[in-house]
């Protein structure tokens, strides 16, 4: 468990209040001039020590990600915070918008420097307006504070502007993203080329997620060391884990990487409601993650490792909890439709692929399917993967195919005449 | 030159192509539905995954570029699964309706199926129903067939200039829609037909006329501007079902205007089919001997001075030789082509082009050599209506950027962004002076071009606007050794060709304007009009003899004592030159209507009528003739030629403004006359420009 | 097209202030939060003739705007009610009952035939995941978040609305049973 001190977000749930003065009290800005004058190379340095991964799903080396950009590239470079949080079971950002923005543009600053950008958008989903509030008085804060702006400490230059969405999953895509900054559909890009080379206006672009974002000051506040030495090996530091669904008191709640899943539920959220033995599955890291049934649950950490193990993945560390009152053919539906609903049309397996998906899955669960279905389903999923320009309908295939696994023969049963 | 391995086979091909461009330029097939050689790619059908060294995953060939030692192989089990899921996930939706679809039998989705895909889906759900949609005369939309490929979104946007097609909606309730305006406003629409790899966008004009496999093919060249687009002639027996573009990069790369399209409604419309003449005023049916005896008889009363022939539209080489040889053989010298037959105006508009003076009327930076140019001046044009291939060419060139244009005349909407300097002749002045803003930028050019549109030819100042873009062409080093940026751009190809024929008097005091004066002074009584309907009919006095030798009846052949039919383009080889010089032929795609002859054949014949032997039997006895005198035509090469520099007038009066002469694109002459489709397209489009 | 639209005064100020997030060269970046200003002007959703003016104001093409408005499922193309009502579909929501919870939301806003209730006052609508997931049943009514969302809560909020009592914004922070 988590000790408080080596807590990152010490005010998660806002009980201290929301203000510069807060947060400066709690630690924020204590050491921010110090850090830039480590200088990039430091900055890039330390995060790459710390091994932070990212927080929005993909995990993939956060240090790695910023030492892309070329500094020699004369084209202005882009900060962008990718706060469009929309995976289904998945709620940690907003708490970080609401009681903690000021990690955020901490984050902002120190990551931009270390890039050398000189605007950060922050894109946030359309739906979290109010959220936001905070958000931006923390912006204005900042550069009221001399944090933002023209030569702030006389070291940078730097803009942070928030860009809403306005309903669309697929903007979480890091280059769907980047479309819909500029404009457009959100329609993922293909790569390469990769947004550290071409990202936003065709410039050097860093796209990270919110959380990881609000990591990195507390990172160089107290050190790399200190942030690997949290959870587990291959799995470093803390993770906010969003717990929903059936549990006693489903939250948000920052933990060491690692914790075992029956702890992390029964300490946090007073867990399953109607008691372990009710527990079905769980969904650990959003809707695309597999679904783990409850007898591998026991022993399951919250890691990367751990989550292979079973067949599944950490993802967002949003944590589906469904207990037995639950029907797996509805949830598996309205993952299914979920997925279908938020394609951006463009690929044609995955624009065609989930929509006969849904089909299908609406035929099994009004029992008009045949058995076969169930494996023309399978097969659909397997003959799409891995075919299309962004990862949407591999999530899917990863969703449906974890609900197969372990439920194949129970939906065929159902079908039987 | 990087090295590359397809299929186990070493190839060096150019820098920065895709592996499809590369297998393309290879002849190893990649099937494909988004991708088209000519738009920009944007990887989304996933037809075209090939197998690359170094990737776990398939990768788009359309929107992968090749590097240094790349192994692709396109033929793989793994590949072929991946073909026939695409193909699978694309029937699911698709209506299946190919027996009662204009695409069957060259349709994309077809074919590939038939290649690789399933012959039985397990996949049987309900399939996406989409609203009818309509986008205008031209194009008729089946959207249920829709793959999503979004060509014709990205034609549109790119090639045509037109931002009017977008995909509306999300994931598989995607469709391709128009907003708020309801008909594709672009000169170039129809290309959309093909451009569509299924049977979602059709030609409305073919609609269940036939299916391919019944058709008559020609590749042949359209006339109806002086681009001379290469297209391919589909006809069943009589009639021409449809027209399309044939690739020729140096001219018309993939497209065609949709005048040039959408004529075949007209082309058996109102046509002369049988010899006519005038008894006591009344045009009464003939027959050949009879007509040609009548023009005979009235000869002999005339002397060779008294007789005059005049060329208009559509008319090639070989007869303009013929004509020109004939009238010479009769004494007569009275021969002109070089006036304007597609205005609204009535009465002859003569642009005195000098025959001998190549480079001052041809578009000498030819359509290709558009794309190095990086300035450009248009005069006195509206490129679009006037020739919207090369207008197309014009904006190709704007969007790659460092463009700069501007215009001097009339304002148009040509899909690009240019300098509207104004109409005004003394602007010419200005920058040739220096002092206008623009000429900076000409002398900075490397590659300056100019563009005269005929419409700088027309009215009292046309010399003065021609010595002054010469002038400019001069002094901002247009002309230069592999260079030539000086241009006009002549909208008739028949009367390019009559000039490349040589149909015009050696007497440079005639023209088509003296000829018709000298006919109300009564000192010309015959007159021999091929395809020549705008001289003022009204004022000509009534007993001239006007012998109107021509497809389709107009005024023409309305004020005619003697009526000669004679074959459409389409249905008689012959040889035409476009605007940049360039010598092409055309082939007969059906056969004659009625009685009609060929045009050349009309004159041979006639002249056993007058006595005159011209000493040929046979096409190629006229060619022989024509290549004798004109070595061009005997290798049908073109070289662009520099305008002569000499006498060039330096007496300007700025006065006046510049216009341009073609203000509706879709009806020009006598055959997009009598297309109700053409004069749909008129009815919606034209009055906003007015 | 039919009515006229054009921005307020208030609008055209922060248009000019969203114009100013964005390089100078990159207009299109603004149509997102042009569109959704133009949308709560317009009181909650978009016409042909808003869409065209934000393509006028920002001198881009039509077309580009709506593919846009087209595409975000944010942006309502039919006319909503003054509150509209926004339940979450997804799978935590759903699992706790989220669609007969927007059935009886359908129910007691009178709009079960209709997209908007014939006071003019509610518009009930399913969204994808609201991002609330720990506090489902999530609702969302115009831009404010209602949670932890019953049959009987929604039944009083409703009956608040209708009786012009405002919406209140109540955020319910679930805290860590280890939190004080």
């Amino acid at each position: 468990m988590l000790e408080k001190i080596d807590r990152v977000f010490n005010n998660l749930y806002g009980t201290k209040g929301v203000s510069f003065e807060v947060a400066k009290s709690l630690g924020d800005f204590s050491n921010l001039k110090e850090t830039l004058e480590k200088g990039a190379d430091y900055i890039i340095n330390e995060v790459k020590n710390s091994q932070l991964k990212g927080r929005g799903g993909a995990g993939f080396p956060t240090g790695m990600k910023w030492s892309f950009i070329n500094k020699k590239d004369p084209r202005p470079k882009y900060l962008v915070i990718n706060g469009d949080e929309g995976e289904p079971g998945t709620c940690k950002d907003r708490e970080i918008i609401r009681h903690e923005p000021y990690k955020i543009v901490e984050g902002a600053i120190i990551t931009s420097y270390a890039i050398e950008a000189k605007t950060c958008y922050i894109y946030i989903r359309g739906e979290f307006i109010q959220e936001t509030r905070n958000l931006q008085k923390a912006i204005d804060e900042a550069y009221a504070n001399g944090l933002l702006g023209k030569n702030c400490l006389g070291m940078y230059d730097l803009d942070i502007y928030i860009h809403f969405g306005a309903g669309a999953y697929i903007c979480g895509e890091e280059t769907a993203l980047l479309e819909s900054l500029e404009g457009r559909k959100g329609f993922p890009r293909i790569k390469p080329p990769f947004p550290a080379v071409s990202g936003l206006y065709a410039n050097p672009t860093v796209i990270n997620n919110i959380e990881t974002i609000a990591v990195v000051p507390t990172i160089l506040r107290r050190g790399a060391d200190w942030y690997k030495s949290m959870g587990v090996a291959e799995a470093a530091g803390t993770k906010l884990f969003c717990i929903s669904g059936f549990v006693n008191n489903p939250c948000v709640v920052e933990e060491r990487l690692g914790i075992s899943f029956k702890e992390l539920i029964e300490t946090h959220c007073g867990g399953v409601i109607g008691g372990w033995d009710n527990l079905l599955a769980v969904i650990p890291g959003g809707s695309s993650t597999p679904i783990i049934p409850a007898h591998l649950c026991e022993r399951l950490t919250m890691d990367f490792e751990g989550m292979k193990a079973v067949g599944s993945s950490l993802g967002t560390g949003a944590v589906i909890v469904f207990n037995k009152s639950v029907e797996i053919l509805k949830a598996m539906k309205n993952i299914v439709s979920f997925y279908n609903h938020e394609s951006c049309g463009q690929c044609t397996p995955c624009r065609e692929g989930s929509a006969a998906a849904v089909k299908i899955m609406n035929n099994i669960i009004n029992k008009e399917a045949k058995p076969s279905d169930v494996d023309l389903l399978e097969r659909i999923m397997d003959d799409t993967f891995g075919t299309t320009i962004c990862a949407l309908n591999d999530a899917t295939v990863f969703a449906v195919r974890g609900f197969l696994k372990h439920y194949k023969e129970d939906i065929k049963q159902s079908l039987q005449i | 030159m990087p090295k590359i391995v397809i299929n186990g086979s070493e190839h060096e091909v150019a820098e920065g192509l895709t592996i499809i461009q590369a297998c393309d330029s290879l002849g190893v097939s990649i099937p494909r539905f988004c991708y088209h050689d000519k738009l920009p790619s944007v990887g989304s059908c996933r037809m075209c995954m090939v197998e690359i060294s170094g990737s776990r995953k398939l990768v788009p060939s359309c929107a992968t570029t090749i590097s240094e030692g790349m192994e692709v192989k396109t033929e793989t089990p793994e590949i072929h699964k991946a073909r026939k899921m695409v193909l699978e996930m694309l029937l699911i939706n698709h209506p299946l309706d190919c027996p009662i679809c204009d695409k069957g039998g060259e349709c994309d989705l077809q074919d590939q199926t038939y290649r690789y895909g399933l012959d039985k889906s397990a996949i049987n759900v309900v399939k996406r129903a989409v609203e009818e949609k309509d986008f205008g005369p031209l194009i008729t939309p089946y959207m249920t067939r829709c793959i999503h490929c979004t060509r014709c979104i990205r034609f549109a946007t790119e090639i045509a200039g037109i931002q009017e097609l977008g995909a509306l909606g999300r994931g598989d309730h995607t469709e391709i829609s128009m907003y708020i305006s309801k008909s594709l406003s672009s000169e170039l629409s129809g290309n959309l037909a093909e451009v569509c790899p299924v049977g979602a966008l059709t030609n409305s004009s073919y609609a269940f006329k036939a299916r391919p496999w019944e058709l008559i093919s020609t590749e042949t060249i359209d006339v109806l501007d002086a681009v001379g687009s290469n297209i391919k002639v589909d006809a069943t027996g009589l009639a021409v079902l449809r027209i399309m573009p044939k690739i020729n990069d140096s001219i018309n790369e993939s497209w065609i205007g949709d005048k040039s399209r959408y004529i075949v409604d007209a082309l058996r419309i109102q046509r002369l089919d049988i010899p006519m003449i005038r008894i006591n005023g009344k045009l009464v049916k003939s027959s050949w001997n009879e007509a040609m005896r009548t023009i005979a008889d009235k000869l002999k009363s005339l002397q060779g001075s008294e007789i005059a022939s005049l060329m208009g539209d559509f008319v090639d080489i070989e007869t303009a030789f013929i004509t020109k040889k004939l009238f010479n053989a009769l004494g007569s010298d009275n021969i002109d082509c070089r006036f304007i037959t597609n205005s609204a105006e009535n009465n002859v508009i003569d642009v005195n082009f000098d025959v001998e003076d190549r480079g001052s009327y041809l578009f000498n930076t030819t359509i290709a050599g558009i794309e190095e140019a990086d300035s450009c001046l248009i005069v006195g044009s509206n490129p679009r209506f006037e020739a919207p291939i090369l207008n197309a060419r014009l904006r190709k060139r704007y969007l790659r950027g460092g463009f700069e244009m501007a215009v001097i005349g009339e304002k148009y909407d040509g899909n690009y962004k240019y300098d509207y300097l104004g109409s005004n002749i003394s602007l010419l002045q200005d920058i040739l002076n220096g002092k206008h803003p623009f000429a900076e930028k000409l002398k900075s050019s490397k590659k300056p071009m100019l563009v005269l549109g005929i419409g700088a030819f027309v009215g009292n100042n046309s010399s003065d606007i021609v010595s002054l873009a010469k002038e400019i062409a001069i002094k901002y080093n247009m002309i230069q050794d592999n260079w030539n940026g000086y241009n006009v751009l002549n909208t008739s190809a028949g009367m390019l060709s009559s000039m490349e024929a040589g149909f015009v008097s050696k007497d440079k005091k005639i023209n088509a304007d003296s000829i018709v004066s000298a006919t109300k002074a009564k000192n010309i009584k015959l007159l021999w009009l091929n395809n020549v309907d705008n001289i003022d009919f009204d004022s000509l006095p009534k007993d001239i003899f006007v012998v109107y030798q021509g497809h389709h009846g107009d005024k023409g052949a309305a004020r005619a004592d003697v009526i000669l039919p004679s074959n459409l383009w389409l249905e008689q080889d012959g040889t035409y030159v476009n605007i940049e010089g360039r010598l092409q032929r055309s082939y007969q795609a059906v056969p004659t209507v009625g009685e009609s002859k060929k045009s050349w054949k009309i004159i041979r014949k006639f002249a056993e009528y007058v006595g005159v032997d011209l000493k040929m039997e046979t096409l190629e006895d006229l060619r022989k003739q024509i290549s004798e005198v004109n070595p061009r035509f005997a290798s049908m090469n073109f070289a662009v030629a520099e305008f002569k520099k000499d006498n060039l007038s330096m007496n300007f009066s700025l006065n006046g403004d510049v216009k341009s002469l073609i203000t509706n694109y879709y009806i020009t002459d006598i055959i997009s006359k009598n297309s109700v489709k053409m004069a749909e397209c008129t009815k919606l489009f034209v009055k906003k420009t007015a | 097209m039919s009515a006229e639209f054009s921005f307020s005064e208030e609008n055209k100020k922060l248009a000019q202030d969203i114009l100013k997030k964005y390089p100078e060269s990159k207009r299109f970046s603004a149509i997102m939060p042009l569109l959704t200003m133009a949308q709560n002007q317009n009181g909650g959703f978009l016409t042909e003739e808003v869409i065209d003016h934000v393509a006028k104001y920002l001198g881009v093409a039509t077309m580009s705007v709506a593919e846009v408005a087209n595409f975000y499922s944010m942006y309502n193309l039919n006319p909503v009610g003054k509150y509209l009502i926004q339940t979450c579909n997804s799978v935590v929501c759903c699992m706790k009952g989220s669609d007969e919870l927007h059935k009886y939301a359908k129910e007691i806003t009178g709009t079960l035939n209709s997209n908007v209730s014939a006071d003019g006052l509610f518009s009930v609508k399913k969204v994808e995941c609201l991002g609330a997931c720990s506090n489902a049943i999530a609702v969302k009514i115009n831009d404010t978040f209602v949670e932890e969302v019953t049959k009987e809560s929604l039944a009083k909020q409703v009956a608040d609305l209708k009786n012009g009592l405002p919406l209140e914004e109540k955020f319910i922070v679930r805290k860590s049973l280890l939190e004080e």
